[in-house]
């Protein structure tokens, strides 16, 4: 038994039980997902392993399925836009805070406030806002002076927005974090150079700091983009994914058809191919960023 | 080769780390295996009285169901050594919660066991549900859901058959003075002629009228002016449109309100029975879909129509706060289970006590028949809540006292008139001229009065496997057609095509087993 005097090995020992418990948790939900992506089970007809294997019916039926189609192509208007937004707003708030400001601080203790709140609560407290006779219909009647009736509820588009509002109302500060910590480590010389060489501020923005803030500006983007394709909470509370199927998520159209509907095999085979494609695109998304570490 | 010197920290790390893996690894290990399910009794054809599979030995002792099931539970937990901190868990709704808490001092004071009530919302019922169906924990003893979830869990033996401790211990099933409302007894109670649970509540559909409005004698003046006949409570589908819309006066009032979210399909299912004679099923005897028709598109013209004149978040809106609107005096009509009566008549809540009136019929529509046109009016028995045992319970049979006690015709106005309970009244002692004072006090008379004979021409909702998908796709097309995205046509005929796909994935000859033995409910 040399090998148990090598520290190396020893270490090895001791953590081996750990590391398998991780991987046992980690991968076997995700081997009988897999598994079960190949079956029709359903958990009210009996146990998952006695389950028949249908082959890939389940993969094919899903490219023909209109609501899940629907919600992908929903889901990715969703990330569009907010991820846009707020990347956007949390700029522009970046470089406000570069600036010396009275107060601050607290300004920003305010500004990052809205990303403490649990998305549950965020949830409610919109829907309550939204509705007809709620906080916001009445300030846009006090502001524009006339009697504002807004339906967010129940029209389909202003269901849409009214979740793009509240998505970005809370994760804005997030990019407003990221984004600021990327300016405040940007090396002051090649920007001090541009302004005493006589760059206006958009020109030594766009030429010599956006260049450089890339790479937090990629990590950011992936970052808020792969959370905001997962967004549940806001929606399920606000609008349930309604009216009808008009915001309904990607994430709450598997909890629907896997919870309601108990079409759990089916469910696996769609959260494994969704899973395949995000990874597609993450890996393209972050390519600059590994050209980079590369060079 | 070098070699590295492990340091003491990091021994103790890694010796820590390990330990704890171990520890937690050990604990994952005792919940990978389910436990073993209680084998339930072979079902067998009635009248035919089935061999006991339940051991003798305890004793029935009372007068009444509430008596019985207290006494035979002391013993129960007596025999089955049943430990001194067991607490009897029950899965129950929030709207229910405080009910069962009403009724917690009486149960463990007579029986020494503790309770446990793990309350969620209630439209979270069926998640909680199939959850436990698959994981098999046991953490349930008692589930208080809703009937149509019945049809699901009973063949996936999450519930468990308790028709021979039924049999036994008598909870009062059938019958005056204090059974079920016939046919409730058997619509919720039974499933496939055996029992799975006992019903504490029957959604009967009910119009609740404002009294005030409609006696109004400017009100009476100016609706017959504009519409031509005179202002009554409606008994057509038409009438009730008419009205909702002349009291539509948004924001201070609106004409009607029904549940258009998560129960919106409820009053659509009412509409479309009584829309040919001498009633329109839902799907024929193969279980097709029955909706892209006539008769679909009457029902769905109708339910569509009714919206204009709802609160414009109606879709969103659940039952609480419709309550809420009615209370505040917003709403000249409704259409709601008896428990609404509850809230509008309670001065701490309402602003509408003693001004709802609520007639012994819902709208209908004049249909054709082979004597001429005649008055067709149907209601819904639009789910309610059953409690039932769970088959995963270490204690099965004194889950099932607790039910009985829980949903006896003595303790079921305790927990109908808890505070912010949803339970209707689904006894004979809770409704008719004779109804328990304290239902009465409740829940006032009028809805009292006219139970009897609006349940008698309500449809049930069929516990097919997969109810809640069939409802659910129903709603969401239903939504698209009142913010436009679908014509009538097109939603049902949506509904038709996502029906009939969840009736072959489910299985026909499954589906047709429950829907033949539910069809004769329909009338």
């Amino acid at each position: 038994m040399k090998w148990l005097k090598n520290p190396k090995w020893v270490a090895l020992l001791f953590i081996m039980p750990l590391e398998v418990l991780l991987n046992l948790i980690g991968m076997f939900p995700f081997v009988v997902a897999i598994y079960l992506s190949f079956t029709n089970w359903t958990p009210v007809t009996g146990n998952w392993w006695e389950a028949s294997i249908v082959g890939p019916q389940n993969y094919i039926k899903m490219l023909f399925d209109a609501n899940f189609i629907r919600s992908i192509f929903l889901t990715a208007g969703i990330v569009g836009f907010c991820v846009t937004i707020e990347f956007l707003l949390g700029l522009l708030l970046a470089f406000l805070f570069l600036e010396d400001l009275l107060g601050k601080k607290i300004l920003t203790s305010l500004a990052i406030l809205p990303m403490m709140f649990i998305p549950a609560v965020t949830g409610y407290v919109f829907y309550v806002a939204f509705q007809s006779s709620g906080p916001l219909n009445v300030t846009l009647s006090l502001v524009l002076g006339t009697d504002i009736q807004l339906r967010w509820l129940r029209d389909p588009m202003l269901s849409f927005l009214g979740i793009v509002i509240t998505d970005v109302w809370q994760w804005t500060p997030f990019m407003f974090l990221v984004l600021f910590s990327g300016l405040l480590a940007l090396p002051p010389d090649p920007i001090n150079a541009a302004r005493i060489l006589g760059g206006s501020g958009w020109q030594t923005f766009r030429d010599v700091q956006l260049p450089m803030l890339k790479p937090v500006i990629i990590v950011a983007l992936l970052l808020r983009a792969i959370e905001a394709f997962k967004m549940f909470d806001i929606v399920y509370i606000i609008t349930m994914g309604g009216p009808g199927y008009a915001t309904q998520t990607l994430s709450l159209y598997l909890y629907e058809e896997g919870f309601k509907y108990l079409k759990m095999a089916y469910v696996a085979a769609e959260g494994l191919a969704i899973m395949l494609l995000v990874a597609i695109i993450c890996w393209y998304a972050a390519k600059p960023l590994l050209r980079r570490t590369a060079a | 080769m070098t070699t590295e010197k492990v340091s003491r920290r990091n021994w103790l790390e890694i010796a820590g780390g390990t330990i704890v893996g171990l520890a937690v690894g050990a604990g994952a290990a005792t919940l990978i295996k389910p436990p073993a399910v209680t084998p339930t009794p072979t079902p067998c054809p009635t009248p035919t009285p089935c061999p006991t599979g339940v051991p003798e030995g305890i004793p029935v002792v009372g007068d009444t169901a509430t008596e019985r099931a207290l006494n035979a539970a002391k013993e129960v937990a007596k025999r089955d050594n049943v430990p001194s901190g067991f607490e009897l868990t029950v899965l129950v709704g929030s709207a229910m919660a405080q009910s069962h808490e009403d009724s917690r001092a009486l149960w463990e004071s007579r029986t020494g066991v503790k309770l446990k009530f793990a309350s969620v919302p209630s439209e979270e019922l069926y998640d909680k549900a199939v959850s436990e169906s698959v994981t098999k924990t046991g953490m349930y003893d008692v589930l208080h859901i809703e009937p149509y979830m019945v049809g699901e869990f009973a063949p996936g033996k999450l519930l468990r058959d308790v028709t021979d401790w039924a049999r036994k211990y008598d909870p009062r099933l059938h019958g005056p003075p204090d059974g079920y409302v016939y046919p409730y007894d058997w619509q919720i109670c039974y499933f496939r002629n055996r029992v799975y649970g006992l019903a504490t509540d029957a959604d009967t559909a009910f119009i609740m009228c404002r009294k005030d409005l409609f006696d109004d004698p400017k009100e009476q003046e100016n609706f017959e002016s504009q519409y031509g006949y005179p202002l009554k409570y409606p008994t057509l589908w038409t009438e009730y449109r008419d009205i909702a819309e002349f009291f539509h006066r948004p924001p201070d009032l609106y004409g009607t309100l029904e549940s258009r979210d998560y129960w919106g399909y409820w009053s659509w299912f009412m509409r479309h029975a009584a829309t040919k004679w001498p009633v329109v099923y839902p799907w024929d005897d193969d279980v097709n879909a029955n909706v892209n028709n006539e008769t679909g598109y009457l029902a769905t013209e109708q339910y569509v129509e009714a919206t204009k004149f709802m609160h414009p978040d109606v879709i969103k809106l659940g039952y609480g706060e419709e309550l809420d609107i009615m209370g505040k005096g917003k709403a000249a009509m409704a259409i709601f289970p008896a428990s609404a009566a509850k809230f509008t008549n309670n001065p701490e809540l309402s602003q509408v006590v003693g001004k709802i009136d609520v007639p012994p019929w819902v709208p209908g529509n004049m249909v054709d028949t082979p004597d001429g046109k005649k008055l067709l009016w149907k209601s819904i028995q639009g789910g309610g809540f059953i409690v039932t045992v769970s088959n995963y319970s270490k204690y099965p049979e004194l889950a099932y006292l607790y039910i009985q006690f829980y949903a006896s015709p003595e303790n079921i106005v305790t927990d109908s008139v808890a505070a912010g309970s949803w339970l209707d009244p689904c006894r004979y002692n809770q409704m008719g001229p004779d109804a328990d004072p304290r239902q009465v006090k409740a829940s006032g008379r009028p809805v009292l009065l006219a139970s009897p004979y609006v349940i008698q021409h309500a449809v049930p909702l069929t516990p097919l496997v997969a109810s809640h998908e069939y409802f659910a796709r129903l709603q969401k097309n239903l939504q698209d057609c009142i913010i436009g995205v679908l014509s009538v046509q097109d939603a049902m005929a949506k509904t038709e095509k996502e029906w009939n796909e969840i009736t072959d994935r489910v299985g026909r000859e499954e589906q047709k087993k429950t829907w033949l033995a539910y069809k004769p409910w329909y009338g």
